[in-house]
């Protein structure tokens, strides 16, 4: 076990899943958003993950490479008051819903929490065999 | 008896252990410049210090209660611009800090069991086998 390469992993994980939860907080932020620099409403972001492998052996550690948009549209809300509403009275919002985001976010809490399970199981593994002959 | 303590691998131990502590100040240096604009982290060579140091090198005494040191260059402390760059400049990421910090506590503590077990060995024969 080298201990160096374990714990990159560990911090790859942990640099990764702290980028999902700023995807998941911006579109919370956001989920009620019409307008962009685009013209567009806000469009739901995800984050892509991909491993990189070391070369020597055949594990990986994680990257979040990219931050794509969800290209599944915007849903429509009846709501002929709103400044942005077209003829017919509807307003483009955001395709967010906010439940699924609370499970993502979850999802990322009990993953970094247990990125840091290995990181103190590892520890202590390693810090108990600089006890063998004391 | 002196020459115990300038024998080969008792001297890399104490180069490693200085290296070790320089990286904890320059770990320290990275955490404490985690909101600083523009602010490129600093990485400490390792592997580079401990081969070149192997010397000891020892300030010059001219009379014979001047203290000489050891101590390790600058030069192996370099800017890290590996790393994703926030918004601000500033590509220092606490996760992978705090982690360098979790295994040079532990490479750290490797050195000290490291070298007490030497002086321990020297401490049991002075001892006369006790």
């Amino acid at each position: 076990m080298n201990i160096f390469n374990t714990m990159k992993i560990t911090a790859s994980g942990l640099s990764a899943e702290r980028i999902r939860m700023d995807t998941i907080s911006s579109n919370l932020a956001n989920m009620e958003t019409t307008r962009t620099e685009s013209g567009e409403p806000y469009t739901r972001k995800i984050a892509v993950f991909k491993a990189e492998y070391d070369k020597k052996r055949n594990l990986a550690g994680v990257k979040a490479i990219a931050i794509k948009d969800d290209d599944s549209g915007h849903r429509l809300e009846y709501d002929p008051t709103h400044p942005d509403a077209n003829e017919e009275g509807y307003v483009k919002k955001p395709n967010i819903n906010v439940l699924n985001e609370m499970a993502d976010m979850m999802v990322s809490v009990r993953s970094y929490e247990a990125n840091i399970n290995v990181l103190d199981a590892t520890k202590s593994m390693y810090t108990k065999a600089l006890e063998i002959g004391k | 008896m002196i020459k115990q303590f300038n024998e080969n691998s008792y001297n890399t131990l104490k180069n490693a252990l200085d290296i070790s502590s320089m990286k904890n100040k320059v770990i320290a240096n990275n955490i404490a410049n985690i909101n600083t604009e523009n602010y490129t982290k600093y990485n400490i060579n390792f592997q580079e210090a401990l081969k070149n140091e192997t010397k000891i090198k020892n300030l010059k005494t001219t009379r014979n209660k001047h203290i000489s040191s050891n101590s390790i260059d600058n030069k192996y402390i370099y800017k890290d611009t590996s790393g994703d760059y926030k918004t601000d400049g500033n590509n220092v990421d606490l996760d992978t800090e705090k982690i360098e910090q979790a295994t040079n506590s532990l490479m750290y503590n490797t050195l000290i069991s490291r070298i007490s077990g030497k002086l321990n060995t020297i401490g049991y024969v002075i001892a006369g086998g006790n």
